[in-house]
């Protein structure tokens, strides 16, 4: 009994001494190592909320937040002033709020799986996206149509209009070309109807092939409205076709399957591939029409062309001629054929349209250099025959048949010797 | 009669009386209740000129010839430099190693010294200050002192 009465009495003094030690401790901590403190603990539940996986490691992080929140509850005034214009109830809140979505996030690929999971996430985001696009694009078109109506509307202004267009196109397409990535990572198959249903769902349905048909309509609309664009400029549009085609047939179908009731489907995949054909049709004729009169505008009479092959085909007779005309008659006037032909080529379209050439597909590298190669001997053909050349030629001539002369009758004279 | 005198005498008061009221409506305003405590102290470290900045509060000032005075002529800077102002706007300086706290009072460009608190014979091994206003609290260990612009409080 008087053992336990010394225990009691030494633990009690261990006690008061550890406490009394502490308080002395906390009297006299530093704001600034407070300060310091929080921000190290702040920064820790961050990084711990990036790589966490398990619910149980999303408990231990609420533990710490429940830590944090006793730890620094008397310190509360001086760290809202030095969080100022945040507040520690703000931050706290913050991390709660951030650990419950991520708690909620490692459920729902407990759940569904991670690859849904993250589709779903990637879907939401790009949904996001979209609209804020979808925002920008209504606000020019409706530039374009006050430009419409005003007689000084010119062609440096559409241009900047256009780029604007094209980066949400461009978005547009990256975007149903990731959520079709993403989608070929999940087998649709393999998920119930409503499973299907409920994946569909995260996106409005309207929007996917609301999004696609609006990239069609704002460049049939453009193409409509905007003839007074450079080559250059039609050669980007058309790349822009050719890229939207690329993605519509590789998943436009597959992305109807989902995103469309079966009642409606064949009747919005028509409308859209109406569409689609209407500005493919616009495109060619305004980029043909366009590289046509620049040939000609240069003086480069090219047989009519209405595609790519043709466009091609064309350029090669047009040289073929020229290199058949100049072997046959090498000339001043051949010359300055080719250098008209050639300053075009090596000034303009190579430079300044060859890249939308080949990225749209209308040309490849190897057409680009078949040309090449047959100016290069259209040039060497082209060259006037010279006098000097002739007169050399001449003199070699008299010169050989001197020459065999002359061992002809050495020979006769050996022979008439013998 | 009013004489030429009289009457230069009275141009004269005219004047000086019209100085007087143009000085008195003058721009002439105090605001008061200022607080200038600094919520938490900064801890700057010198460059090799002997500068140093809170980015944050938008102060910097060289502390070479504090440091002299602290140490002597020659002797080398401080890893760290700790400073707060208090509610009546002086500035507490001190450093780990120095015996001393100083008390600046702000100028124009200029801090300009105006007490020197002997805190620690033999230097402060971890200082930090706290703002406690009215006073400045200055921890070191578990040892603790309160400061204001004239000396120890306690």
């Amino acid at each position: 009994m008087e053992k336990l009465t010394i225990k009691t009495v030494l633990a009690t003094l261990l006690v008061l001494a550890v406490g009394f030690t502490g308080q002395v401790q906390a009297q006299f901590q530093s704001d600034f190592q407070i300060k310091q403190n929080f921000d190290r603990d702040h920064a820790e539940v961050l990084e711990a909320l990036k790589t966490i996986q398990t619910s149980d490691e999303v408990n231990e992080v609420n533990e710490k937040l429940n830590e944090m929140e006793s730890r620094y509850r008397d310190s509360a005034t001086l760290l809202n002033r030095v969080l100022y214009p945040e507040t520690l109830d703000g931050r706290m809140t913050n991390l709660r709020e951030l650990t419950h979505v991520t708690g909620d996030r490692i459920a729902r690929i407990g759940e569904k799986g991670d690859t849904i999971v993250v589709l779903e996430e990637r879907i939401s985001e790009l949904t996001t996206d979209a609209t804020r696009y979808q925002q920008r694009a209504d606000s020019l078109n409706n530039q374009l149509a006050a430009m419409r109506r005003s007689r000084d509307a010119n062609a440096a202004q559409a241009r900047r209009l256009r780029q604007e267009l094209d980066k949400r196109d461009a978005f547009i397409i990256k975007m149903v070309d990731s959520i079709f990535v993403a989608y070929e990572k999940v087998d649709l198959q393999s998920l119930s109807p409503a499973e299907r249903r409920g994946l569909a769902l995260e996106i409005d349905a309207q929007n996917v092939m609301g999004y696609i048909e609006s990239v069609v309509d704002n460049n049939i609309s453009f193409l409509n409205t905007h003839t007074e664009l450079s080559t250059e400029d039609f050669l980007k549009l058309y790349g822009v076709q050719v890229e939207f085609n690329r993605m519509w047939e590789n998943m436009g179908y597959d992305l109807a399957q989902v995103y469309v009731a079966e009642t409606r489907r064949s009747e919005r995949i028509g409308s859209i591939v109406e569409k689609v054909d209407e500005w493919q049709m616009l495109i060619d004729d305004a980029a043909w029409t366009t590289l046509s009169d620049a040939f000609a505008q240069n003086n480069i009479e090219l047989a009519p062309f209405s595609n790519s092959l043709e466009f091609y085909t064309s350029l090669n007779t047009y040289l073929d001629e020229a290199i058949a005309r100049a072997e046959d008659n090498g000339s001043d006037e051949e010359v300055e054929n080719y250098q008209r032909f050639a300053d075009f080529w090596f000034g303009t379209v190579k430079p300044r349209w060859q890249e939308y050439l080949i990225e749209a597909n209308l040309m490849t590298y190897e057409n680009f250099n078949t040309i090449d190669e047959k100016l290069t001997e259209w040039k060497l053909q082209a060259q006037p025959t010279s006098y000097t050349m002739l007169i050399l030629l001449g003199l070699a001539i008299v010169l050989i048949l001197v020459l065999l002369a002359l061992w002809l009758t050495a020979r006769g004279r050996d022979v008439s010797r013998k | 009669m009013i004489s030429m005198k009289h009457l230069r005498l009275l141009g004269n008061i005219s004047a000086a009386m019209l100085l007087v009221f143009a000085v008195a409506c003058g721009p002439s305003l105090t605001l008061t209740d200022v607080d200038y405590a600094q919520p938490i102290e900064s801890v700057a470290t010198p460059d090799q000129n002997g500068n140093v900045q809170d980015v944050r509060l938008g102060i910097s000032f060289n502390v070479t010839d504090l440091n002299v005075k602290e140490r002597g002529e020659g002797s080398s800077l401080p890893e760290e430099v700790r400073f707060i102002r208090s509610i009546d706007g002086y500035y507490f300086v001190t450093a780990p190693g120095y015996r001393n706290v100083y008390v600046f009072k702000v100028k124009e460009r200029a801090l300009d010294l105006t007490e020197i608190i002997r805190v620690s014979g033999a230097g402060l091994a971890n200082p930090a200050f706290n703002q406690r206003s009215p006073y400045i609290q200055l921890v070191d260990g578990d040892v603790e002192y309160r400061l204001t612009k004239d000396g120890l409080a306690n």
